[in-house]
C-alpha cells in the first residue's frame, strides 16, 4: 500500500512534482491511497492530475483512494467533475 | 498616511520629474541626447501623468498625456528630433511646469491650449509618418482649429464620469433605454473589474450607444459557451478555474466536460490544458459580460459564444473521460526508461542580483552584451533573465572603460567589512603599543595599506557631485522670476566625487544656501547698478576635493552680511548679550543661530521656515563644517567641508575606569585639563565647569556606562566639552587615548558585529521607522547589550515591543539591560 | 477569505507607492514595495518571502514591467503567481506584450482601491 499526502497547494507546480511519484505508485493490484485533506487550493493541473490518476489507476488495475479536502470538491465542481470523482466521502 | 501626505509625496516627484525632463532636454537642444535621454523625460513626463491621473489633476493629466504621446513617438524612433520639435517639447515643459505649480497652488492655471494643438498635431502627423520639420504656420493653424473640435473628448480623457447623469442627459425612448441600461451594466461591469476605465471613458458618447447593439433579442433564453484554453494559458498564472468559477457567479451552469484528451499518468505533462468545457449562461447576462471574464487571458483562450434558444434543464454534466487500455504496469526498467524522473532544472535560476553583478566575466563586455540576448536554440536557462537585466541597465554616466555592475549591497557589505578591518588594525596596534612592542616597519605597512584599502572600497561607490549641482540653475532660474533679481551661475569641479551616501544628502542644504544667496545676498538690478555693479549677479558653485574632505562653495558677488543689522537683531532676539563684543567673524557667524532671520519680511524663498541653523545642523549630521566669509559690499562665500563618506568618521576614544568609549569628533569642541578654580559645586551632586564664563555641568561617563574605578574629581581627570543641541556640556575622562575611527551601520541591515556593547547610543533614529521596525531595532539592541549596559534615546522616544522586559528605564531616555 | 494577502507593489513612484499601500493596507492586505524591477527581483529574493500577488508597473527605470515579468517566470518560484499590471497605458499593443512576458491581467491607472481589490481577490484564490 502506498499512502501519498497531497501539499496543501495543488499548482502547477507541485502537480509536475507528484506525476512520475503517481505513475511509479500505480502498479497492479497494488493500493494507493492519496490523502488529500491538507489540500487547500487546487488549480486545474490539480484537478487534471487527480482525473489521470484515477483513469490510469483502471486502466492498471490498481486501487486508488482518494481523501479530498472541502477545496478539492469544490474545485471539481466548478469544473463540472464533481460526478465523476469517485473519491471517499469527505469526514 | 493622509491623502494629503500622499500628495505632498507626488509634489516632490513632480518637482524631480520636472528637474530631470529638463536636464533631458538641454542634452536635446545641445545635440547630445541619446535614446536613453529621451527616455528620460518620456519616464518623467509619465510619471507626473500617473499621479495627476490618481489625484484627479485632470487639466495636469490631459496635458501630459499629450507631451507623453509625442514624446512616444521620439523614443520610438517614428519622430527624429530635430530643432522644431525640441522648440516644440522646450514649451510644452515650461507649460508642464507651470500645470505643476498650478496644482500645488502656486499659480493660475496655465494656457495650454497652443502648445497642446500642437503637440496633438505633431502626434497626428507622426502616427501617419508625416515628418515634421517642413510643417508650414498653416499647419499650425489647422492643427488648433482640430484640437478645439476635438476638445470635448480629449478633455475627458482619462476621467472617471457618473454615468447615472449621462444617461438622464439624453432622451431616450424606451427600446433604446434598455440598450442604453445594457450599455450602461456593461460599462459599470468594466468599470468594477478595473478594466480600461480610461477607454470607455473617453469613448465618444455615440460609441455608447453602440455599445447597445448587443443581441438581446426576444427569442434569446441563454447563451452556449464553450471554452478551452491553449497550452500557454496556464503559464502566466492565469487559473482557468476562477474563470470557470466566474462563469458560475454570472449564473451558469456546466453542461459538458470533454476530458478525451487527457493522457495517462505516464504522458501527462501538467502544463497543459486538457480538458474543454461547455457552459449554459442565463440571458439575463450580456454577451460582454461573458467575454469580460476572458478578457485578459485573450488569445490563450478559444471561446464561442452562441445564443441558445432554450435553456437546457439541470441534468447531470457530461462528461467524456479518456479511455486508457488496459494494461499491466510496466516493469521497473520500463518505468526508467518510458518516464524520465522529472530532471531537476539544468541550471538554477539566480536571483536577479547575481546574475546583474556576473556579466560574463572573462569576454569583453561589448562582445559580451552582443553574445546574451540572442539565445541559442536551446534557450539556455535563465537567460531571459540576463537580458532583460542587461539590456535595460542603465548607462554609465561619464565612464569610458569597462565597468562591471555590482548590487548597491555587496558593495555596502564590503565598506562594512573595510571599517571593521581598519577598527582591528587599529586596535591591534593600540595593544601593541600597550605591550611595549615597538612599531615595527611591518606595522606601519599595514596601516598604510589598509588605509589603501579603505580609500579605494570607498571611491568605488563615490558619485559624481555633478547630480546635484545639476539641479542648481533651474532653482536659480525659479529665484530669478520670483525675485525680479538677474543673476549668472557659474559651476565648477561637478565631477569630483563623493560617497553616495554624501551626495544624497546635500540636495537640501544646497538648495537652501542658493536660495539664501539669491535672495539675500543678490541685490536688485536696481540697486546693484546705483551701487555701480553690472545689473547681474554672480554666482558661482565649485567642489574641490582638499585632503580627505571636499570643499563646496557658494559665492555670489551681492552685498554681503550686514553686520550692523545682523548684530541688532541679535540683541533684540536675547541670542547674544546687549553688551557683547563680537568680532565681525563672530557677527557673521550668529546667522547661523538658532530661530535667527534678518529679512525684513518673509519672504516665500528662503523663509520656509527653514532657517541657516538647519542648515548648520544638516552639514553637521553629514560630518562636515559649514563658514562663511562675508565681504560687505563685495559679496559672500559659504564653505561646506565635508567628508568624503559618511562610513568613517574620526572619534575621539576615552577610558572610563575599566571601559573605553569613543565620542564622534564632531561633537568635541574641545578637551582640556581642568584647574581647581575652574571648577564649582552645585547642590549636592552636580558640578560644573567655568568654560569662559559659560557655565557648563559635568558629566562624570561613569555614572552613563557604568563603569568600575572611574575617577570622581574632576580635576584628576580630563574633561572633553560636547556639543549637544546647542547646550555644552562637560564630560569627565580619565583620560584621552587616541583617536580612532567610528563607522556607520546600517540599522536595518545586517550587523557585522560579534562583540556586545556596554552603550548603545541611538538618538532619535527610531522615530524615522514604523512601530514594528522599532520594536525590531530595540529587541536587536538589547541583543548586543553586555548583561547592565546601557541605551540611550531620544527625548521622543521610547522603549517598546517584547525587549521591554529585557531593559529597565533608569533615567530620562536611559535603559539599562537586566542582568541575566 | 479571511486570509491576509501579501501583495508585493512594483512602482517608480513614490507617491503611487503610498496611494498602493493606504488603498491595500486598509483592504486587510501585507503590502510589501519596491520602486523598481531589480529592486523587487533584489527584495524577492533577500526576504525569501512568498507573496500571494504582485502588481507592477510597466514604465520604470533600470527594469521595467515586461522585463520584471519575464525574469520573474523564468523562476520556478513565481511561475504560478499570479501579476498583475498596474499601468496608465491601456493600448492593445502593450497589452499583448504583457501577456507574452507572463502576466495575469492588466488595470488601467490611475485605478480604484475597490476594484484593484476585487481583481486582486479575482485572480488570487
Amino acid at each position: 500500500m502506498t499512502m501519498i499526502t497531497l501539499p496543501a497547494i495543488m499548482d502547477r507546480t507541485s502537480a509536475d512534482a507528484l506525476v512520475s511519484h503517481l505513475d511509479r505508485s500505480m502498479a497492479p493490484g497494488v493500493s494507493v491511497i492519496l490523502e488529500g485533506s491538507d489540500v487547500a487550493r487546487i488549480g486545474l493541473s490539480g484537478l487534471q492530475l487527480m482525473l489521470s490518476a484515477q483513469q490510469t489507476a483502471q486502466a492498471r488495475s490498481a486501487m486508488l483512494e482518494v481523501h479530498p479536502s472541502p477545496a478539492m470538491i469544490s474545485a471539481a465542481r466548478v469544473a463540472g467533475l464533481a460526478e465523476i470523482f469517485r473519491w471517499a466521502q469527505s469526514a | 498616511m493622509t491623502n494629503e501626505e500622499i500628495q505632498g509625496i507626488f509634489f516632490l516627484e513632480c518637482e524631480e520629474a520636472l528637474a530631470l525632463a529638463e536636464e533631458g532636454l538641454m542634452a536635446c537642444q545641445s545635440g547630445t541626447a541619446d535614446g536613453e535621454t529621451v527616455n528620460s523625460i518620456f519616464r518623467a513626463v509619465h510619471s507626473i501623468k500617473g499621479g495627476a491621473g490618481a489625484f484627479s489633476f485632470t487639466l495636469l493629466q490631459a496635458f501630459t498625456h499629450k507631451f507623453e504621446t509625442v514624446l512616444s513617438y521620439v523614443r520610438d524612433g517614428d519622430l527624429a528630433l530635430g530643432d522644431r520639435l525640441t522648440g516644440l517639447m522646450l514649451r510644452a515643459f515650461d507649460v508642464l511646469s507651470d500645470h505643476v505649480a498650478s496644482v500645488r497652488g502656486e499659480g493660475p492655471s496655465p494656457d495650454d491650449e497652443a502648445v497642446s494643438a500642437e503637440l496633438e498635431e505633431v502626434a497626428e502627423r507622426a502616427a501617419a509618418g508625416l515628418p515634421i520639420e517642413e510643417m508650414t504656420s498653416d499647419d499650425v493653424g489647422a492643427a488648433s482649429v482640430t484640437a478645439a473640435a476635438d476638445e470635448a473628448s480629449a478633455d475627458d480623457f482619462g476621467l472617471d464620469f457618473d454615468l447615472d447623469d449621462l444617461m438622464g442627459e439624453l432622451s431616450l425612448d424606451a427600446g433604446e433605454a434598455a440598450a442604453m441600461e445594457a450599455a450602461a451594466a456593461e460599462v459599470e461591469r468594466r468599470l468594477e473589474d478595473g478594466e480600461a476605465v480610461v477607454a470607455v471613458a473617453s469613448a465618444p458618447v455615440t460609441d455608447v450607444t453602440d455599445m447597445s447593439s448587443l443581441p438581446i433579442s426576444a427569442s434569446l433564453h441563454g447563451w452556449h459557451v464553450a471554452l478551452s484554453f491553449a497550452d500557454g494559458a496556464l503559464a502566466n498564472g492565469n487559473e482557468p478555474l476562477l474563470m470557470l468559477r466566474e462563469l458560475g457567479e454570472l449564473g451558469g451552469s456546466c453542461l459538458s466536460v470533454d476530458a478525451s484528451a487527457l493522457p495517462s499518468l505516464d504522458q501527462l505533462t501538467v502544463e497543459k490544458s486538457w480538458l474543454s468545457w461547455e457552459f449554459a449562461l442565463p440571458a439575463s447576462v450580456t454577451r460582454a459580460e461573458i467575454e469580460d471574464v476572458f478578457d485578459f487571458i485573450g488569445d490563450d483562450c478559444t471561446l464561442k459564444i452562441e445564443e441558445m434558444e432554450a435553456l437546457p434543464g439541470s441534468g447531470p454534466v457530461s462528461v467524456t473521460l479518456p479511455a486508457y487500455p488496459p494494461v499491466a504496469a510496466p516493469a521497473p526498467a520500463a518505468v526508467m526508461a518510458s518516464v524520465p524522473a522529472p530532471a531537476p532544472a539544468p541550471v538554477i535560476v539566480q536571483p536577479a542580483a547575481e546574475v546583474k553583478s556576473a556579466p560574463v566575466p572573462v569576454a569583453p563586455l561589448k562582445e559580451a552584451a552582443e553574445q546574451i540576448p540572442v539565445p541559442a536554440s536551446a534557450p539556455p536557462p535563465s537567460s531571459a533573465t540576463v537580458p532583460a537585466t542587461a539590456s535595460s541597465a542603465p548607462r554609465p554616466v561619464s565612464s569610458v572603460g569597462q565597468t562591471v555592475r555590482v548590487d548597491l549591497a555587496k558593495l555596502d557589505r564590503l565598506i562594512d567589512t573595510v571599517g571593521e578591518l581598519v577598527i582591528a588594525q587599529a586596535m591591534m596596534a593600540q595593544r601593541l603599543g600597550h605591550n611595549g612592542a615597538a612599531v615595527t616597519d611591518e606595522m606601519g605597512m599595514l596601516d598604510q595599506l589598509t588605509r589603501e584599502i579603505q580609500e579605494s572600497a570607498m571611491s568605488i561607490r563615490a558619485q559624481p557631485i555633478g547630480s546635484v549641482f545639476s539641479r542648481v540653475p533651474r532653482i536659480v532660474r525659479e529665484l530669478e522670476s520670483s525675485t525680479g533679481k538677474k543673476v549668472q551661475l557659474t559651476m565648477s569641479g561637478e565631477s569630483t566625487e563623493l560617497d553616495k551616501t554624501v551626495v544624497e544628502r546635500l540636495g537640501e542644504p544646497l538648495t537652501h544656501l542658493i536660495r539664501n544667496a539669491v535672495d539675500h545676498g543678490i541685490e536688485t538690478p536696481e540697486q546693484r547698478i546705483a551701487s555701480g555693479k553690472p545689473a547681474e549677479g554672480q554666482l558661482h558653485l565649485s567642489a574641490e576635493q582638499r585632503g580627505g574632505r571636499i570643499l563646496i562653495s557658494i559665492t555670489d558677488d551681492g552685498a554681503g552680511i550686514n553686520r550692523e543689522v545682523v548684530l541688532r537683531k541679535a540683541r533684540e532676539r536675547g541670542l547674544i548679550a546687549p553688551d557683547a563684543q563680537l568680532t565681525n567673524e563672530e557677527i557673521d557667524n550668529l546667522i547661523f543661530a538658532a530661530g535667527f532671520s534678518t529679512a525684513q519680511q518673509v519672504s516665500n524663498i528662503s523663509g520656509r521656515g527653514v532657517g541657516m541653523d538647519v542648515v548648520r545642523q544638516n552639514v553637521k549630521d553629514l560630518g562636515g563644517r559649514i563658514s562663511i566669509e562675508s565681504r560687505p559690499g563685495e559679496g559672500c562665500t559659504f564653505t561646506l567641508a565635508l567628508p568624503l563618506t559618511l562610513a568613517i568618521a574620526d572619534g575621539m576614544i576615552v577610558t572610563v575606569g575599566d571601559q573605553t568609549v569613543v565620542i564622534p569628533l564632531t561633537h568635541v569642541l574641545e578637551s582640556l585639563r581642568p584647574e581647581e578654580k575652574d571648577i564649582d559645586g552645585i547642590g549636592q551632586d552636580l558640578m560644573v565647569l567655568n568654560n569662559r564664563g559659560r557655565f557648563l555641568p559635568i558629566v562624570p561617563l561613569s555614572n552613563a556606562t557604568g563603569a568600575r574605578g572611574a575617577l570622581t574629581n574632576p580635576g584628576e581627570g580630563v574633561l572633553i566639552v560636547v556639543d549637544t543641541e546647542g547646550h555644552g556640556q562637560a564630560v569627565l575622562k580619565d583620560e584621552v587615548r587616541s583617536l580612532v575611527r567610528v563607522r556607520r551601520l546600517n540599522l536595518l541591515g545586517v550587523w557585522p558585529i560579534k562583540r556586545q556593547f556596554d552603550v548603545v547610543f541611538c538618538r532619535n533614529v527610531m522615530i524615522y521607522f514604523d512601530q514594528p521596525t522599532r520594536e525590531k531595532l530595540v529587541a536587536r539592541f538589547a541583543d548586543h547589550l553586555a548583561p547592565g549596559g546601557h541605551l540611550y534615546i531620544g527625548h521622543s522616544e521610547r522603549v517598546s515591543g517584547p525587549a521591554q522586559q529585557r531593559l529597565e528605564l533608569v533615567g530620562n531616555t536611559i535603559y539599562r539591560k537586566v542582568e541575566a | 477569505m479571511a486570509e491576509e494577502l501579501h501583495v508585493l507593489t512594483v512602482d517608480d513612484s513614490a507617491s503611487m507607492r503610498a496611494l498602493l499601500r493606504v488603498a491595500l493596507g486598509s483592504r486587510g492586505y501585507r503590502v510589501s514595495q519596491a520602486e523598481d524591477g531589480v529592486a523587487a527581483l533584489e527584495w524577492l529574493a533577500d526576504s525569501g518571502d512568498d507573496v500571494d500577488v504582485i502588481v507592477t508597473d510597466i514604465n520604470m527605470p533600470r527594469l521595467d514591467g515586461f522585463g520584471l515579468i519575464e525574469a520573474l517566470r523564468d523562476q520556478v518560484r513565481f511561475r504560478d503567481c499570479p501579476i498583475l499590471v498596474l499601468s496608465t497605458e491601456s493600448s492593445d499593443e502593450k497589452k499583448a506584450r504583457a501577456r507574452s512576458a507572463g502576466a495575469t491581467g492588466w488595470i488601467v491607472k490611475p485605478f480604484d482601491a475597490d476594484r484593484l481589490d476585487s481583481a486582486l481577490r479575482r485572480i488570487t484564490h
